[in-house]
């Protein structure tokens, strides 16, 4: 494949081309999914391309083809410097971006077992043995276990002088038990951190020694009293605050957002230029730090697709909004002298845009743990893993629900409620955060479905916390009418 | 195009190289390209040519998949040989029924030459209009101008065989003023259905209407729904459908088939030839996905039925709702919005999600041309809002119908504007 990067650069250049990469990927996905006892879908894709990225004329130009042969390296490098031409007709400016210098880089994520060396049958039976587990509890009627295992391999050369290599491997797995009965149906996820590791990280003891505490709460939380309407004080655990953190933090602070690149689908933010380094954007306990070279993350691969190296920065620094994420073109804009390598694509066929990094709220710095922030909750509520979630386009009005919800009463948990869901303004929700437990408790949760772009892109990456808490937060609007 | 091969000569290839008892071979080709703008300017301008060869086998219920788009001979037996190695390593698919023979398929028009032809610079052209009419407005345009050309076919060794050629084009605008903005689409199979400057006039008398939004408290509303707006938020209907998870408990739907869920005149229904909004016509297994009439009269008529769903409870089989299609009335949007004494305009939703799947209960925001009605007539711009609202419920406060118009981003719709009393709003935004 080197020899076809090289071939087309050479041609865009030779047809006026001032700039140009290409990207040579390899996608392998096996997608595997059991129905109580059923494998409802066991699927392996292997997709490989090529796209050419080019800057003619001032203007971007991108093409990209699945057939790998010369003659179609020719045509594709042609077809971008044309398409280059045809934006070069309607341009405001011409394209600058943050200089950036040339790049020797080979980055493989850790993968101690292949998982796709590991038997079918291995990760077939583990699935189903799953949702045996599950269906024994009384109550429950459906079961679901699903893995998704990822390998995508890259090639990246730039007429910069870059050449690059990365191989990156991903691994998650989850599983969900509903219970149905007096016209309700409820249930209960587990959903361990999905990472860039081996097979390792799907940890087989774990996840069958879950499966009867999954199975009692998705039956508990039939049986729960509905959410109360009014304001409670909030314990958020690790992994739905990594959905909050996405929404609210992670997608406000893409710079390309902010600059209004992203208008007419995925909309802008609230966090404009003027607002660096003066906004509050939570309490003195929220540090929000970027880090794409995070052990593990999600969105850690070496170097990204504008050929930047990872990086680590805060985003937030103990309450004070202080940075974004960038790519070259957008970090010329803002006349930042470089990028912090956030620019990613989905696909060969795909051109790479502003993409959240690892992200992640940092622990608190005294020692604090989870018990001791519930003792220390009068009214309030505890809301463990993912549920609902919905945020404006300028990421200022957000609601979110859960997986579980606890009752706390006095200090104590009380029981199990069904229908939470809360809403809040960005910037009032992270102000109002008044604990987070320290690093014992920190955890890499992630998102592996975050879509962006037109053409649709989607992407992945970590956001780590430990239990935070909120106070005096609106929960329950949403109930029925 | 991709595939110079004759899409059947790859398909033939992929069955023969088969050993299971049952396989199925499907090539999917598309060329997706994209002209993107933000700031009065182009930003991002992609093309990309992709064929993938999917291979589904069966060594009696045991089932595997496996996909490539390098469909070089080699490559394709080794789809085929990956495949039959996830089968016999597999548990049952107990849902697998076999493969059905040749098949009859509705005939569907869905295929412009014109799309097929669309360059570059044709893309470029519509853009520059709609820019300049921008910049003539005083407002900052954002949008795009996509075109895809694909084609499908599939085979098994039953002797099933079908291809279809598809089109599809959209141009979508945002129009955006310092506290306001205004939104158009335009969609279609042929490129004559797309008019860049139409839309973006309409996209920027809404942005221009819209400024110095005022606040409404939330609550309970009258809505205008433009027809974008009726696509994004009864088009959930679509997805709760599954007659299986109803008849298990897991539905809103559950109990509710042949009782009305709605008022009078309402009719949902899915028909792969619809004129504006075809669809390929194969549904599961490559059988001809069947028009189906969901709700008729405001009565919910029938749920989807997968195959094997079908085949336990003895029921038509329905397939998916590829195309989800709300009749209109004989009213016009602009008579909707007269016939409102207090209420609001929608020009469409945003980021909606369920928020309680067994009501159908969702959440989302209103974006890009919300309006204030008073006596018949549109007063002013309003501030977003947030609601929680049940499409289950609202078809009980569907009042009136207006045209039909053809939307839908990911795949063809075609819904009208509404009218629908007692819509919940539970809190603003900033904006």
């Amino acid at each position: 494949m080197n020899d076809l990067a090289l071939l087309a650069l050479d041609t865009a250049q030779s047809l006026g081309a001032t700039y140009a990469d290409a990207r040579f990927a390899t996608y392998r996905r096996q997608e595997i999914l059991a129905e109580d006892q059923r494998v409802a879908n066991l699927q392996d894709r292997s997709d490989t391309g090529f796209g050419i990225r080019v800057i003619a004329g001032g203007a971007w130009g991108f093409a990209g083809s699945s057939t790998l042969t010369r003659e179609e390296v020719l045509r594709v490098a042609a077809e971008a410097v044309a398409i280059a031409r045809a934006s070069a007709t309607a341009l405001a400016r011409p394209v600058t971006w943050a200089a950036e210098a040339a790049q020797q880089v080979v980055f493989r994520s850790d993968c101690a077992a292949d998982p796709f060396t590991v038997g079918v049958d291995e990760k077939v039976g583990l699935l189903l043995a799953i949702n045996e587990q599950l269906r024994r509890q009384s109550g429950i009627k459906k079961a679901h276990a699903a893995m998704s295992l990822r390998r995508t391999e890259r090639l990246y050369a730039s007429t910069d002088g870059s050449r690059m290599e990365s191989d990156v491997v991903t691994t998650g797995v989850q599983y969900q038990a509903t219970a149905v009965g007096n016209g309700e149906a409820k249930s209960r996820a587990y959903v361990p951190p999905p990472l860039t590791r081996g097979y390792e990280n799907i940890d087989a003891a774990d996840l069958l020694a879950q499966t009867e505490r999954v199975a009692s709460e998705a039956v508990e939380h039939l049986a729960a009293k509905s959410c109360p309407d009014g304001y409670r004080d909030l314990i958020l655990d690790p992994h739905n605050l990594a959905l909050t953190i996405h929404e609210s933090v992670g997608h406000a602070t893409e710079l390309d957002r902010v600059l209004g690149y992203e208008e007419s689908l995925a909309g802008r933010s609230f966090a404009t230029p003027e607002k660096l380094h003066r906004l509050q954007y939570g309490s003195e306990h929220v540090t929000f730090r970027a880090d794409n070279t995070l052990e593990h993350g999600l969105a850690t691969h070496g170097f990204d697709d504008d050929g930047v190296p990872g990086q680590a920065w805060n985003l937030v620094d103990n309450g004070l909004f202080v940075d974004y994420a960038s790519g070259r073109e957008v970090a010329a804009e803002m006349g930042y002298d470089h990028s912090r390598g956030c620019c990613r694509a989905d696909h060969w066929g795909a051109i790479p845009i502003v993409r959240i990094p690892n992200l992640s709220l940092m622990p608190g710095r005294s020692p604090l743990t989870l018990e001791e922030i519930i003792s220390d909750t009068e009214d309030g509520i505890y809301i463990e893993g993912m549920g609902s979630f919905s945020i404006d386009q300028m990421r200022c009005n957000f609601q979110f629900g859960g997986d579980a919800f606890w009752e706390i009463k006095h200090g104590k948990v009380v029981g199990m409620l069904k229908n939470v869901t809360y809403q809040a303004m960005t910037t009032d929700f992270w102000n109002a955060c008044d604990a987070v437990a320290d690093e014992r408790f920190w955890v890499k949760n992630g998102v592996l479905n975050c879509g962006k772009g037109d053409p649709m892109q989607v992407s992945q990456m970590t956001h780590g916390a430990s239990p935070a808490r909120f106070r005096n937060i609106r929960i329950g609007a949403a109930r029925p009418a | 195009m991709p595939a110079a091969t004759p899409l059947s000569a790859i398909l033939e290839q992929a069955l023969r190289a088969a050993t299971a008892d049952q396989v199925e071979a499907t090539y999917t080709g598309n060329v997706e390209a994209a002209t993107r703008f933000a700031n009065n300017t182009i930003t991002q301008n992609v093309s990309r040519h992709c064929a993938t060869l999917a291979v589904r086998v069966a060594f009696g219920r045991r089932v595997g998949r496996a996909s490539v788009t390098d469909l070089s001979a080699e490559s394709v037996r080794e789809c085929v040989a990956r495949a039959e190695a996830l089968a016999r390593a597999s548990g049952e698919d107990t849902e697998f029924l076999p493969l059905p023979g040749p098949q009859s398929y509705p005939v569907v028009q869905g295929h412009d030459p014109a799309v097929a032809q669309a360059t570059p610079e044709t893309r470029a052209a519509g853009i520059r209009s709609a820019l300049a009419a921008a910049r003539e407005a005083g407002v900052t345009a954002a949008g795009s101008f996509t075109t895809t050309v694909s084609r499908f076919a599939v085979a098994n060794n039953a002797g099933l065989y079908h291809e279809q050629p598809l089109t599809d084009t959209q141009f979508v605008l945002t129009a955006i003023t310092a506290d306001s903005s205004g939104w158009a689409q335009q969609s279609g199979f042929r490129l004559s259905d797309l008019d860049p400057s139409a839309c973006a006039a309409t996209a920027i008398r809404k942005a221009v209407a819209g400024r110095e939004p005022h606040t409404v408290p939330p609550g309970e509303y009258t809505l205008v729904l433009e027809p974008a707006a009726t696509m994004d938020f009864f088009g959930f209907l679509g997805y709760a459908l599954d007659a299986k998870a109803a008849h298990e408990g897991r539905s809103a739907f559950s109990g509710l088939e042949g009782t009305r869920i709605g008022v009078p005149g309402i009719r949902l229904f899915t028909q792969p030839d619809y004129p504006v909004a075809p669809v390929l016509p194969l549904a599961e297994d490559g059988l001809p996905l069947p028009t189906t009439t969901w709700i008729a009269d405001g009565v919910l008529e029938t749920l989807a039925y997968s195959r094997y769903w079908s085949s336990q409870s003895g029921h038509t089989f329905t397939g998916r709702p590829a195309n989800l299609i709300l009749a209109g009335g004989d009213r016009s949007t602009e008579d909707l919005i007269r016939s409102v004494p207090r209420g609001i305009l929608v020009t469409r939703f945003w980021y909606i999600r369920f928020v309680d799947p067994m009501k159908l209960l969702l959440t989302g925001m209103t974006r890009d041309g919300l309006f204030w009605i008073e006596d018949g007539e549109i007063r002013h711009g309003l501030k977003n809002m947030r609601f929680n609202e049940s499409p289950l419920r609202s078809l009980h406060h569907i009042t009136a119908r207006g045209p039909e118009k053809r939307g839908g981003r990911y795949s063809p719709t075609c819904m009208p504007s509404l009218c629908v009393e007692d819509f919940r709003f539970t809190s603003g935004t900033a904006f």
